[in-house]
């Protein structure tokens, strides 16, 4: 499968091992820093992270990097999922300042999951990658991801000095609502800057990524778009949902008396999705957010605070939550918000 | 299809990329000329 135009070769990354960790590799492209090749656990550390945190993270090496599609199908039979949507690892961070070689790179990726997904039985679903420095260059590659089994489109909350609630992304909105694609705001940090400023010992991962993807899900809320878009779904993806309360509780509080006054029902009236995990307070989450908003997902092929491989068994088993809710989160809400 | 009793969604898969993403990419024959 080769996926770069052939007439973008000057854009080529190419994996580079660093020299203080072995373990490490990064993708370089004349002399810039794309980000590392995303870290997935060994066996060792799979089974450490089991030991530490009890969720299972490993998942075989072809699976994850798709160079064997039917391993993947066969790892989700025993997982019991059907369908999963595909989410990119490189794209998290910013991945170039270079507008011409961003075009080219999301280009190679979306190719690279439409082959995936011609491939997969239509179970592998996924959400294309952009431009984002150059929304009209977007256009064509959703276009061309909503012809090849595209679910959504992947925004990143902030992209270098910009939220995505900014008009500059009104041309991804606005073909993204007439191809009937949701936005997928997966955990992400597109800002080398905010990323910075929000790296620190202690912080983790909380900082740099979840707290920027909450922000963003608030901005959104009192934005503009859910008006200007009002047919367009929204999904926050990887960040739990345990802040949902706490968002909707600002947003009824400061926007009283306003031109817009949000309700507690927000998240229904503007077409937002959030995405759970096994250890979110259900009750409480649903008690705000309403239970036909939420999702589950299992993080594959990472192995980080979010990754938990038998999130959906776990779902499925938990004591407590309505059978009927169960089946609208693992279901019928990822079918409505993806269109599947 | 499907595997259990409800059609169950996994919304939040990866992949991860390898070298394999950036090979040549060799367009269909109907797209030849349009780009």
């Amino acid at each position: 499968m080769g996926l770069l135009d052939a007439a973008d070769g000057k854009f080529r990354p190419t994996l580079t091992t660093s020299p203080q960790d072995p373990q490490r590799q990064y993708w370089l492209l004349d002399g810039e820093n794309l980000g590392s090749k995303f870290p997935s656990p060994d066996e060792k550390q799979s089974r450490e992270h089991v030991r530490r945190f009890g969720r299972e993270v490993g998942t075989p090496v072809q699976a994850r990097e798709l160079s064997d599609v039917t391993r993947r199908l066969r790892h989700m039979d025993e997982l019991g999922i059907d369908v999963q949507v595909l989410y990119n690892s490189l794209w998290l961070t910013a991945l170039t300042n270079r507008p011409d070689a961003e075009i080219a790179l999301s280009w190679a990726w979306n190719r690279w999951l439409a082959d995936v997904w011609k491939l997969g039985e239509n179970r592998l679903r996924w959400t294309c990658v952009l431009p984002a420095m150059t929304p009209s260059e977007a256009v064509p590659q959703i276009r061309f991801a909503k012809n090849h089994g595209a679910v959504g489109v992947c925004m990143r909350p902030f992209e270098r000095d910009r939220m995505m609630t900014d008009p500059f992304y009104y041309p991804i909105y606005d073909e993204a609502q007439r191809l009937d694609l949701p936005i997928a705001v997966h955990l992400a940090n597109g800002s080398p800057e905010l990323f910075k400023l929000m790296t620190n010992e202690a912080g983790g991962g909380f900082s740099t990524f979840r707290v920027p993807t909450v922000t963003a899900c608030y901005a959104l809320i009192m934005s503009e778009l859910p008006r200007a878009f009002p047919k367009l779904r929204w999904g926050f993806i990887e960040v739990s949902s345990q802040w949902v309360p706490w968002v909707i509780h600002e947003a009824v509080r400061r926007s009283l008396g306003g031109a817009h006054p949000i309700t507690r029902d927000c998240l229904r009236e503007y077409n937002i999705y959030v995405s759970t995990q096994t250890d979110d307070d259900f009750p409480y989450v649903i008690s705000y957010a309403g239970a036909d908003n939420l999702l589950i997902g299992t993080d594959y092929g990472h192995g980080d605070t979010s990754s938990e491989l038998n999130a959906i068994a776990r779902f499925k088993a938990m004591e407590g939550l309505d059978e009927e809710v169960k089946r609208k989160i693992l279901s019928d809400n990822p079918k409505r918000f993806y269109g599947i | 299809m499907p595997v259990t009793e409800t059609n169950v969604i996994d919304a939040d898969a990866h992949v991860v990329e390898t070298e394999r993403v950036w090979d040549f990419w060799t367009p269909p024959m109907e797209n030849f000329g349009r780009r």
